[in-house]
């Protein structure tokens, strides 16, 4: 009769364990050009010794939905089920990772069981740099570029840049037809403080990345850290 | 000691060590008032009570909610795919330049837009220090009076 008591201790000392493992937890995706939305799928498995219930998986950004396939949230010791995310490209360009957090039942809001990570590779097939053109108040008005450089299959032209403050002049110069470019940007004055945007237009046959934008900025040089 | 006994032992044991493992995993939290411990803020965080001087405050909600209740003076920069970046951008070139620091706020706790929005005004490259305010709109709610 002393079999009974050793199981019900050993029972009551195991540690019971939830636990969730994802097949990728790391998923990369070049999204096509012309994606407006993209899906993947997370298969997981509940490795753990007890039931586990998935309350609540959260990406943090409203560009990218997170739900669990099917609708089934409890999962039994040893079974499998799959997790969903879907991605709202829009207006991001470049390499965006987006982490998703996944709260098990009886997780503390800080402490999530489950991660994993959307890395999303979104062609950026004109390149503009720096973003911002900057001149020190009072300092030299001398002429400022930004280069523009095209990535993509076809040739791109620039086919007009303005600015929407007087103060500054811009121009284009081809370095090469359809590949690149520099945007010439002269102040005026650097008398008073003044900022514009340079509006680079192009005959790019996607339309979502066809207009681009840097900046000139006019400002009094940062202090001096002590 | 008869079985009666062995049991009633085996079962205090039991109950001592199932009691010591939920302490451990799962302690009950109690959900404290809002609060912001700076020792424990991300870099590019701030607390709602270190906010100062002239602030640029950008709403990292949906248009609805910015213009339902969006801070006094705030301008409104998402990641909706059917909002215009470029237009974000130019709006919010002017009222970058003129301020000495910008805070982004979120709908929620765990809202990442901030952190997308901090790092889109950052690449502009205008000069305030941009960052994001812990617990975005939580804090402010929970806020008295509101900024």
């Amino acid at each position: 009769m002393k079999i009974l008591p050793a199981i019900l201790f050993l029972l009551a000392i195991l540690p019971i364990r939830a636990e969730l493992k994802f097949e990728t937890p790391v998923i990369d995706v070049d999204a096509k050009l012309d994606a407006a939305t993209l899906v993947r799928e997370y298969k997981f498995t509940n490795t753990g010794t007890k039931p586990i219930k998935i309350t609540q998986a959260d990406a943090g950004c409203s560009c990218l939905a997170v739900e669990v396939a099917a609708g089934k949230f409890t999962y039994a010791p040893g079974e499998s089920g799959t997790l969903r995310a879907t991605f709202e490209i829009g207006n991001f360009q470049g390499t965006v990772e987006k982490p998703i957090l996944i709260w098990l039942e009886g997780d503390r809001d800080e402490a999530p069981s489950g991660k994993v990570t959307l890395r999303v590779h979104i062609p950026v097939i004109i390149a503009l740099e720096p973003k911002t053109l900057k001149w020190d108040l009072g300092g030299s008005a001398e002429m400022k570029s930004i280069d523009v450089k095209m990535h993509y299959k076809n040739p791109i032209k620039v086919t007009s840049v303005t600015t929407n403050n007087e103060n500054f002049a811009a121009k284009i110069v081809t370095i090469e037809e359809g590949k690149h470019y520099k945007i010439e940007v002269t102040p005026r004055s650097t008398a008073a403080g003044a900022i514009t945007i340079v509006r680079i237009e192009t005959d790019s046959d996607v339309e979502k990345q066809r207009i681009q934008q840097s900046f000139a900025v006019i400002t009094a040089p940062p202090k001096p850290q002590p | 000691m008869n079985a009666l006994t062995q049991f009633v032992a085996v079962g205090a044991i039991s109950l001592a060590a199932a009691g010591g493992s939920w302490l451990l995993r799962k302690a009950p939290v109690e959900k404290p008032a809002f609060t912001c411990d700076p020792a424990k803020l991300r870099d590019d965080e701030i607390c709602l009570a270190d906010v100062t001087g002239k602030v640029l405050w950008v709403d990292a909600r949906s248009r609805s909610e910015w213009q339902k209740n969006g801070l006094k003076g705030s301008i409104l920069w998402n990641m909706d795919p059917k909002e215009d970046a470029n237009l974000f951008e130019a709006e919010a070139l002017p009222h970058i330049a003129a301020a000495e620091l910008v805070v982004i706020y979120c709908g929620s706790k765990k809202c990442g837009t901030s952190r997308e929005v901090a790092g889109r005004i950052r690449k502009m490259d205008i000069g305030p220090p941009v960052k994001v305010l812990h617990a975005g709109w939580d804090a402010i709610k929970g806020s008295s009076p509101a900024p």
